[in-house]
């Protein structure tokens, strides 16, 4: 982990719709986050911690307010710069995996080959997430688990700056969740990735760097782990 | 409420449901636009036939007696009978058009129809035939139409160099007269054939001969008959069946006895409502596939995307059966409208425009597209097939418990396909490998895509071989088999040295054409005789034959030419012997087949002046053709009429302006076909994968390259549709064009330029098929597809 931040959010509105029906998802928010850090962000349903998440992997763009990532300004991408932009800096994982079904576990993960030219080697993030047995298998052959495994073998197949999640453990029962859980600070901690994720379980903010609470589309602290704990002092 | 909620989501995903109306409608009117032509003009047909009292039986002879009469009519099968003379005259004016004479003591078989027409003509002055009548005459009223020629106007007629002058009485029609064309003519023109009604007083020459006998049979007789070949399982029909109780009346004197399906004008006019008839059930059929496949597709993908609804609805207590009955009224709905348009605008659209158009060729009274209960019967079934898929789909859905049904189904279970085996596998990109699986994870899509794309292929063929068809046509009738720049038509009555000189000064051919009896062997029974055209030419270079691909050919002499289809209904080939008699003539002939030829329109034999006068038939030329200019020899002793060959061929193509018409419709359908196929294909595809496509894009993946994805597919159904189409295009357009009738054997040749002229079109029409997807590939909600919610 270094000092380098890696994303800033500089007072960031995200407003939908007009005049009457007008509702502000989130509401003038600030924070940064450096490179290597496992963050969660933390809030109960309608807190505008997706809305937050969704702005910063490009797919929503913020009403006003700076978006910086990499020392890019990601709010002012048109779609073309942003689709390169998740292509090279983001890596996603997905509550609900999101596998191709029709392709295997390797192909799913080598499809990131179509999408940046110095993808890593398949096998090999198959390997890190444990599952190099299964490359051959289609998400149906797998379970939730695996499935969700193999999703964060893709993320992490683009060689992305920031690995962002939302609810990846979400669909999982706890054991399985611990597992994906585990992998995910592993990447940050061993691997310098970035990794945010988004949930409203509060457990899952113990292991973090740094937790951001966010209430009402705004932010209610935001708070930094001097010591985080392992996912196995958790109590789950 | 669940009204209100079906027609929100309709306007929310208006393809789809457009789609599926546009094919029950296409389903539905093609079948009704043809049919209900087919069912209004069989109707007219049967109508005019009662009205006239058509014959059963029409006997030729060189002369009956009224004795012959009478012992037809004291037979107990025959319930009347009546004599005639025919005579081949002209008109004086009018371009001296063909004129056919009739002429009768009465006329209770084939009575004249009086047709009531605008009132141009005068028509309501008509008066009743009376056979009587000295100086009356009852003329076609086409003939009169074409010519403003009026009730009570004079009219020039000549038979054999008399000329003589009678009054028009009345305007009629007559069911030989259903279908008609000049001798000289290639093509149908009014304007050059005429037919008139007089009795034997009114005509200038007497002592003529019967030379026909028309008979009808009592109903107890014709089915008495019918039973009789139902139980020997003949293939005979019920008039000709009574063939020897009439030849022993007569005492064999006749020549032959055919019943109305060897009468050309109603032949011909059965024929073509026949052919329509297959037309109507072909493109109901083809598009009822490609309905049933798309709608059948769609209805259950859609209430499959409806899985969370559904399951809310279950899970809150709302009824099954209701449930079931909310989803089958969007199929129902969207089916039943656009199959009910099909069936009410076919008939006023297709059915009547096919009515006018035929009615430019055929004359029959009182047509209009008429429907009957099939019509109801198709719409049933359009509408229940779709009702059907989302019922199935529906009771599927139903069945997961609603807990389930909350949350999105899970994938479809892949599985290792053939393809992966092969070594190309490894070297094929990531969207050919993905898409490839897709197909065979839905199958049905792929058919439909492919099979869709065939029918399109086919229909894009047929519009171009039709449109090249008129060109070869021409060439064929004009350039090869007719070498030659105009024509006389002869009168009879003068010798043969008269018409040799005349083809002397004119470095002419002197062609002779008649109708012939031909069968395997002598006086073969009635179902082995056929009654077709014997063409005598000399052998000159200006009337020509040609061969199976419409190349010229020379005769063999000593032995005689046989069209193509008939050679083949009458199981004959070259080197067998075949029997004939002309149809006025008693005398049997026997020649030897040296070739076998074709003509687009003619089907009959060919001999050589010589080899006809060396069997010793008589040698009447009816016509002469000539690279001279002969146009100043129309009052010449001998002609009665003078054609430019350039003019004929003018006619000619307009005559043919409804191959152009099939041309456009054709392009038309199948541009809809392909469109609507394609289209459904590609956005049934985006919906199956619409959340994978949302995970690619999250992923980075350009939309520019998910589009490629999605279009690389609907493609690769385009080329294998293309594939599979081609094929069938030149067969099956044959089939049709050929099934108009016994005569017609056109000879469609579609150069290979067409077929990738057709290739490339529908090609164009899949990629901007797929272009439609751009914006829905841009809108993509990736955040929707984050949550995993449908």
């Amino acid at each position: 982990m270094t000092e380098k931040k890696v994303v800033e959010f500089k007072d960031v509105v995200k407003e939908y719709g007009e005049g009457d029906g007008k509702q502000i998802a989130v509401n003038h928010v600030d924070f940064s986050i450096n490179e290597g850090e496992f963050v969660v962000i933390l809030g109960q349903s309608g807190a505008g911690k997706s809305t937050v998440l969704n702005m910063l992997g490009g797919m929503d763009s913020p009403t006003s307010g700076e978006i910086i990532v990499d020392d890019a300004e990601v709010s002012k991408m048109n779609d073309k710069q942003l689709s390169d932009y998740r292509a090279k800096k983001i890596g996603f994982i997905f509550q609900f995996y999101n596998l191709i079904p029709s392709l295997t576990a390797y192909e799913n993960v080598a499809l990131t080959k179509s999408i940046v030219k110095d993808a890593l080697d398949p096998i090999e993030m198959l390997e890190r997430v444990g599952l190099k047995d299964h490359a051959k298998k289609f998400p149906s052959q797998m379970s939730g688990g695996e499935q969700q495994r193999v999703s964060i073998a893709r993320a992490l197949a683009k060689n992305p700056k920031i690995i962002l999640g939302d609810e990846p453990t979400g669909a999982l029962d706890s054991e399985t969740g611990v597992i994906v859980l585990k992998l995910l600070i592993e990447m940050s901690h061993k691997y310098s990735n970035t990794v945010i994720v988004v949930t409203h379980n509060a457990d899952i903010a113990k292991c973090a760097d740094k937790v951001i609470r966010m209430k009402n589309g705004r932010i209610r602290e935001i708070k930094i782990n001097e010591a985080p704990l392992s996912v196995e002092e958790v109590e789950w | 409420m669940l009204i209100r909620k079906m027609l929100r989501e309709m306007l929310k995903n208006p393809g789809q449901f457009i789609s599926i109306l546009i094919l029950s409608f296409l389903a539905t009117l093609i079948y009704s636009g043809f049919e209900s032509n087919v069912i209004g003009s069989s109707k007219a047909v049967e109508d005019f036939h009662k009205a006239t009292n058509v014959a059963n039986a029409w006997v030729y002879s060189e002369a009956f007696t009224k004795e012959n009469l009478k012992n037809v009519k004291d037979l107990d099968i025959v319930d009347e009978a009546q004599l005639r003379t025919e005579l081949r005259g002209t008109t004086v004016d009018y371009d001296g058009a063909q004129l056919d004479i009739y002429l009768m003591d009465e006329s209770s078989i084939l009575k004249p129809y009086m047709y009531e027409g605008e009132e141009d003509l005068k028509e309501s002055n008509s008066v009743k035939f009376d056979a009587k009548d000295k100086d009356g005459v009852w003329l076609s009223w086409s003939f009169a139409n074409a010519w403003n020629i009026k009730v009570g106007d004079d009219i020039e007629l000549e038979f054999n160099g008399t000329k003589f002058t009678r009054n028009v009485r009345g305007l009629i029609m007559e069911p030989e007269y259903e279908y008609t064309i000049a001798e000289k003519d290639s093509d149908t023109n009014f304007k050059n054939i005429a037919y008139v009604y007089m009795g034997y007083d009114a005509f200038p020459v007497k002592e003529l001969p019967y030379t026909t006998m028309l008979v009808t049979f009592t109903d107890k007789a014709l089915n008495k008959a019918e039973d009789k070949l139902k139980e020997k399982n003949s293939k005979l029909s019920s008039v000709m069946y009574y063939e020897n109780e009439i030849s022993d009346a007569i005492d064999e004197n006749y020549a032959v006895m055919i019943d109305k399906e060897s009468v050309q004008g109603m032949k011909r006019v059965a024929s073509e409502l026949e052919q329509h008839d297959s037309f109507s059930y072909t493109f109901a059929m083809i598009f009822l596939i490609v309905a049933v496949l798309v709608i059948s597709t769609s209805m259950s993908r859609l209430v499959e995307r409806q899985r969370t609804q559904i399951g809310t609805m279950n899970a809150i207590g709302m009824k099954r059966f209701k449930i079931t009955l909310h989803y089958i009224g969007y199929s129902f709905f969207v089916s039943f409208v656009g199959a009910v348009l099909g069936i009410i605008i076919g008939p006023i659209f297709i059915g009547n425009a096919m009515v006018n158009m035929l009615m430019s060729w055929y004359m029959i009274p009182n047509v209009e597209a008429k429907c009957n209960a099939s019509f109801y019967l198709l719409t049933a079934f359009v509408v229940i097939v779709c009702v059907l898929a989302s019922f199935l789909s529906c009771r599927k859905l139903l069945k997961v418990p609603p807990a389930a049904a909350l949350r999105p189904a899970a994938p479809k279970k892949a599985k290792r396909i053939f393809a992966e085996k092969l070594p190309l596998w490894n070297k094929l990109d990531f969207s050919s490998q993905y898409n490839l699986r897709d197909v065979f994870r839905a199958p049905m899509r792929a058919v439909m895509g492919i099979v869709g794309t065939a029918i399109g292929t086919v229909l894009i063929l047929y519009a171009f071989g039709c449109y090249f068809l008129v060109d070869d046509i021409v060439v064929w009738t004009f350039d090869k088999l007719q070498n030659y720049d105009y024509q006389i038509a002869l009168s009879a009555g003068e010798s043969e040295d008269f018409y040799d000189d005349l083809a002397d000064e004119l470095d002419g051919e002197l062609v002779m054409i008649d109708q012939v009896e031909l069968s395997k062997k002598k006086h073969a029974a009635a179902t082995d005789r056929f009654k077709q055209t014997i063409t005598v030419i000399e052998g000159k270079g200006l009337k020509n034959i040609t061969d199976e691909k419409a190349n010229v050919i020379d005769m063999k002499e000593g032995k005689i030419a046989i069209t193509s289809r008939l050679a083949k209904q009458m199981g004959v080939e070259v080197g067998d012997k075949i029997a004939w008699h002309i149809y006025s003539k008693n005398t049997w002939y026997e020649s030897e087949i040296g070739l076998i030829n074709r003509t687009p329109d003619t089907a009959g034999i060919t001999i050589l002046r010589k080899d006809l006068k060396k069997l010793g038939c008589s040698y009447t030329p009816t016509n002469l053709v000539t690279k001279k200019n002969i146009m100043s020899y129309k009052d010449k002793e001998g002609v009665s009429g003078v054609y430019d060959m350039a003019e004929l061929k003018k006619a000619f193509i307009e005559g043919y302006e409804i191959i152009m018409v099939l041309f456009y419709v054709m392009m038309i359908f199948s541009i809809v076909t392909v469109i609507v196929v394609l289209y459904n294909s590609g956005n049934l595809s985006f919906h199956e994968r619409f959340k994978e496509f949302a995970t690619l894009k999250v992923m980075g993946l350009s939309s520019s390259k998910i589009r490629k994805i999605l279009n690389q597919e609907n493609i690769w159904f385009a080329i294998i549709g293309i594939l599979v189409g081609m094929p069938f295009g030149k067969p099956s357009l044959v089939a049709m064009m050929n099934s108009n009738g016994d005569n017609f054997d056109y000879y469609i040749h579609i150069p290979l330029y067409l077929y990738a002229l057709s290739a490339l079109f529908v090609l164009v029409v899949a990629i901007m098929v797929s272009l439609m997807f751009a914006r829905k590939i841009k809108r993509i909600d990736m955040v929707g597809s984050l949550k995993g919610l449908e």
